[in-house]
């Protein structure tokens, strides 16, 4: 039931079991400790007088593997990845550490969203929104991190996963992370 | 209050200790979706902005002070408590013929709150003319609540007489 501005009691009135029920029961009911599912959530707005619990998630990759392509693509193992729900926006926090063979050569990170049951692209990766190394010298390690919030999303499921490419060269990337803030 | 059994339950009560307390949950406060609740003291909760902004204009300074670039930002202004994280985000390049002279990326804080911007909680780059593009994160304490506006600001470093670039920069702001 959704949530019902209290009544203001007035002396005398009956108080029936059907105002309780509305008026109590119910907004009761929509408050946070009756929301609350998972340890760690945080509550957020789904629209005036409704709230939700939307959990944090991350998702890690250690491994330490290469590309060379020049448009955004997964490495050998794919990720990381986080389907999570959210209402219209996402805050998105991934980085990785990063490096590439060739001096003066660009080695980026990038995330887009993901159809969570069909894998089809809903927000390619971009280089608008992308950690960057320019490495130099050749082989120059960072490691970083990039925040990047996703909104005019459409409430539901979605799932959020890194890509990686290079500007030339062969990029590597090792302990990538990406986690997800659904507010 | 706590019932005892056989007392009246007055209309004042009810609506002291469940209108009044109702109203202060966190359904009788949400307002707008995508935002989210704080506590903002004993017993007391605020619903809060994340809110976000972003300059892709490639510009440059050569200021050795924070300075804003032509494009004014990125900035936002929202209401927050004596905190908020705050996170930026740039691609920065230095000069290729001044290899050591740093880049800054960094913010400042205006309305109820006056903070200029600091190294401490800049980005800062040191690769001479190769760009990277990263962000920096920072829990900013000590804010006067109010509404705030956060904007970034951009410098170069000691010895700087070539103006560095700045581009695809993101403020993105979680009030508290």
């Amino acid at each position: 039931m959704a949530w019902t501005a209290p009544m203001t009691a007035v002396a005398t009135q009956v108080w029936t079991a059907s105002a309780f029920n509305t008026h109590v029961r119910d907004n009761l009911n929509e408050t946070a400790p009756a929301k609350a599912t998972t340890d760690g959530s945080i509550f957020t707005v789904t629209a005036a007088n409704s709230i939700n619990d939307a959990p944090m998630l991350q998702s890690t990759v250690a491994a330490s593997e290469t590309t060379t392509s020049t448009t955004f693509a997964n490495l050998t193992t794919v990720g990381p990845s986080v389907t999570v729900s959210v209402n219209t926006a996402a805050t998105v926090i991934f980085g990785c550490q990063m490096s590439n063979s060739s001096v003066d050569t660009t080695a980026l990170m990038s995330v887009g969203i993901y159809d969570v049951d069909t894998g089809s692209e809903l927000t390619a990766p971009s280089d608008t929104w992308c950690q960057q190394n320019d490495g130099s010298p050749a082989n120059s390690v960072e490691r970083g991190m990039v925040a990047h919030r996703f909104t005019g999303l459409t409430s539901g499921s979605y799932t959020f996963q890194a890509k990686y490419r290079v500007g030339a060269g062969t990029g590597a990337f090792s302990e990538r992370y990406l986690f997800v803030i659904p507010a | 209050m706590t019932a005892v059994a056989n007392a009246v339950f007055t209309a004042a009560e009810y609506n002291s200790y469940v209108r009044d307390n109702l109203l202060e949950t966190m359904p009788a406060k949400a307002t707008t979706a995508g935002r989210w609740f704080v506590a903002t003291g004993l017993n007391s909760i605020a619903e809060r902005q994340i809110a976000t902004n972003t300059v892709d204009t490639s510009e440059t300074t050569s200021s050795t002070s924070y300075t804003n670039l032509t494009t004014t930002g990125p900035a936002v202004t929202v209401t927050t408590g004596t905190k908020a994280m705050v996170f930026i985000t740039a691609q920065m390049t230095g000069h290729a013929s001044e290899a050591t002279v740093e880049t800054y990326a960094s913010y400042e804080v205006s309305g109820a709150t006056s903070s200029s911007a600091t190294d401490a909680r800049a980005i800062v780059n040191d690769v001479g003319a190769n760009d990277n593009r990263i962000s920096v994160g920072s829990l900013h304490t000590g804010l006067t609540a109010g509404s705030n506006t956060f904007t970034m600001k951009y410098k170069c470093g000691t010895g700087a007489a070539n103006p560095h670039t700045f581009l695809r920069r993101t403020i993105t702001v979680m009030a508290l």
